[in-house]
């Protein structure tokens, strides 16, 4: 992602909440999966941000956070009840 | 930690009844973050945590009861906005407390008219197994208060199927005592997309849930059953204490993606909770 093909130089808080939420729209749950085919498998492994404003990675440890916080819920959430019951806390 | 002992010693039976049908024992879970150093925590998050939930011997019907692996959504929230606002060193004392119970029908489990003693004392007449959130809710904002003494409770719970039927997947349903709080909250929900909307609480919604036996009875009539679930749990908030109710039944899963979520758990309350704790708690 280049942000300096953009009219507009973002914000460092922008350049991170789109980080932000690239990593949380890109979470899924695929630990039972075991017969899932190469071609439905995701592809998208990593996203580089080229030309960020000055700022960013601070504003991104407030973005990781939340969003660290935003996969243990979904994970809890998502795992099964025999996965995920009282006393396996 | 608390065990089952230690909630039994407690008084702890509106949490306990709900616990008794399920092989699992029952958790209280609290988390604590002291981001601005020693004392009292202002705020206290409780979750309700459900784990599974068949509804008991006021049993669910079939179809569709795999999506009660999500009854424990609301403590899910509480457990991710702690690690998030641990996460980034947020300068605010939180504590997250969630209420760990799985809800099974058994020869054990609580029968329809049980009566219960809740922690706080007061007796509460069980008419729907299936109304066992509040329950729990019950037990932990007492025990939340007792030891931590918050200024403010936010409590968060997957709780009525009313909620679904009034406000869909759109969003999470607010029942507040305090217009100040729900005003903050209403507006970190709108910033971050987990949005939420208002309901009004009344004497006369929470006289629906007198029983002629306990001190009350854990559901109401079938009109505004999400309005007089919050009046139960406001029977158990601490005058004085800056309460807000989160009814989020409709929003910890998804049948679509959305734009930051793919379809499954959505994680919803994460990002609400950081946001307020940070526009209303660290200066």
């Amino acid at each position: 992602m280049d942000f300096a093909a953009l009219a507009t130089a973002p914000s460092a808080q922008a350049a991170a909440r789109f980080a932000g939420a690239a990593a949380q729209r890109a979470w899924r749950h695929d630990i039972y999966r075991t017969t899932l085919p190469e071609a439905q498998k995701p592809t998208f492994a990593k996203l580089v941000l080229a030309a960020a404003p000055t700022g960013t990675d601070e504003a991104w440890t407030v973005q990781e956070a939340v969003t660290n916080g935003l996969e243990l819920t979904r994970t809890l959430v998502a795992e099964p009840p025999n996965i995920v019951y009282p006393k396996a806390s | 930690m608390l065990g089952e002992e230690e909630m039994r010693s407690l008084g702890m039976g509106a949490l306990l009844g709900v616990s008794q049908g399920s092989v699992r024992d029952a958790r209280i879970l609290a988390l604590r973050w002291n981001g601005k150093g020693a004392g009292d925590p202002d705020l206290a998050f409780v979750g309700k945590g459900v784990t599974f939930d068949t509804g008991g011997i006021s049993l669910k019907p079939g179809a569709g009861m795999e999506d009660m692996k999500w009854d424990m959504g609301g403590a899910g929230a509480v457990v991710g906005a702690m690690k998030a606002i641990a996460g980034r060193k947020a300068k605010a004392n939180v504590v997250g407390v969630c209420g760990l119970v799985e809800n099974m029908p058994d020869g054990n489990a609580q029968r329809p008219g049980d009566v219960v003693t809740s922690m706080s004392g007061q007796t509460i007449e069980v008419i729907n197994t299936d109304a066992e959130g509040r329950l729990v809710l019950a037990d932990v904002i007492t025990w939340t208060q007792k030891t931590f003494r918050p200024k403010t409770i936010v409590d968060l719970a997957t709780l009525t199927g009313a909620m679904i039927v009034s406000l869909g997947n759109e969003y999470g349903g607010l029942f507040s005592n305090d217009d100040s709080l729900a005003d903050a909250l209403l507006a970190a929900g709108t910033a971050t997309d987990d949005k939420l909307w208002r309901f009004p609480l009344s004497d006369t919604y929470n006289k629906l849930i007198d029983s002629p036996i306990a001190d009350m009875k854990n559901v109401g009539p079938r009109g505004a059953g999400s309005i007089t679930a919050a009046q139960f749990i406001q029977r158990f908030v601490d005058k004085d204490v800056h309460w807000a109710h989160l009814d989020i039944a409709g929003m910890v899963w998804s049948d679509k993606p959305g734009t930051t979520w793919d379809k499954g758990a959505t994680g919803y309350g994460v990002k609400l909770l950081d946001r307020f704790v940070a526009d209303r708690f660290e200066d």
